[in-house]
């Protein structure tokens, strides 16, 4: 049982952690105009373009997969496309949605969307992560593949995934996450491994294709 | 000129800190993880290592324990940077070696003043 204190402070520790790297884009900037006696400076609004377009996009990301953890009711996978393109803009992995409509729960939206930002962590240096559907007898499954140069999915992450996770931290918090949300949403989670490819595959009755 | 090698997964810090150090008179490389790092610190040891916790391939906490070991290894100081305020992150990171934490984000000021205390300045 996860204790929900400890659950709190590790998605809030998860939040800053992830706009750490904006937020010093965005100040630096700002330094950058300061010193230059407010001299329009190419490298200080790259910073600035950088910081901000990052900062919008882990926060429509975050308010999207985490905050609107509880909404119910029927969806569409396609809900989740936006934020996710808005995402991969500013990461370094290429992104490719290569689904077609799929009817599904609201929080197996939210399952799809988290399964994208954890497939980004498994390319150190990059590569493309891609999205598809296919019909499983009477429901459906979703395809998150993630391939790139050093693929890796860690452990812990994996673990978390399946529910089994010991020790709850920063690393795990977001798998930890997507898998309560799986079973709130009756989805089955799994990953496959290969040489520089990560698959997570998400099925469940519910997936109307 | 005293070197840093500044080690984060982020360009954008990676390019942020070199800013700020190159003001501060440092020759700068950077190493996008523990593992480029090391590779860096056995071709020249620094005098100074600015690293981040969280990094694919080797985190911060594996190459500053690797680094100890090395053949001058006990040299640099190593400031390491974390996003959380977490006590137990910062007893480790200070027992496997390293002599100074410091919180992100950070501006000018406050990397001036930790190597300051570091002694690096």
């Amino acid at each position: 049982m996860i204790e929900n204190t400890k659950l709190t402070a590790l998605v809030a520790s998860r939040i800053c952690h992830d706009l750490v790297e904006p937020m010093s884009a965005i100040i630096q900037g700002l330094e950058m105009i300061k010193d230059g006696d407010g001299k329009l400076d190419p490298d200080a609004l790259s910073l600035l373009d950088h910081g901000v377009g990052k900062a919008w996009a882990k926060l429509e990301f975050f308010r999207f997969a985490m905050a609107g953890a509880m909404a119910e009711g029927d969806s569409e996978l396609e809900e989740g496309r936006a934020v996710a393109e808005k995402l991969y803009g500013v990461l370094k992995a290429e992104f490719v949605w290569s689904a077609p409509h799929v009817a599904m729960p609201r929080p197996a939206v939210r399952v799809i969307v988290n399964l994208l930002l954890i497939a980004n962590e498994c390319l150190p240096r990059g590569g493309k992560v891609e999205l598809t559907a296919a019909k499983v007898g009477d429901g459906g499954e979703i395809v998150v593949t993630a391939s790139g140069p050093r693929a890796k999915l860690r452990e812990a992450t994996a673990l978390a995934l399946r529910g089994e996770s010991d020790e709850l931290s920063g690393h795990t918090i977001q798998p930890t996450l997507t898998s309560l949300l799986a079973r709130q949403g009756g989805v089955e989670l799994s990953t496959r491994e290969s040489e520089e490819k990560v698959e997570f595959i998400a099925r469940s009755p519910a997936f109307k294709l | 000129m005293r070197r840093c090698l500044v080690v984060d997964d982020s360009r954008v810090i990676r390019k942020v800190a070199r800013r700020i150090l190159e003001d501060m008179r440092f020759e700068i490389e950077e190493a996008g993880d523990g593992l480029e790092a090391l590779q860096a610190c056995r071709r020249q040891m620094p005098e100074a290592i600015l690293l981040d916790w969280t990094m694919p391939v080797m985190s911060g906490i594996d190459f500053l324990k690797q680094l100890r070991q090395e053949p001058g290894g006990d040299k640099p100081t190593v400031v390491f940077c974390t996003t959380e305020n977490d006590v137990e992150r910062i007893a480790e990171a200070l027992k496997a070696g390293a002599d100074e934490y410091m919180m992100k984000p950070f501006d000018g000021d406050i990397l001036h003043s930790k190597f300051a205390e570091a002694g690096l300045i």
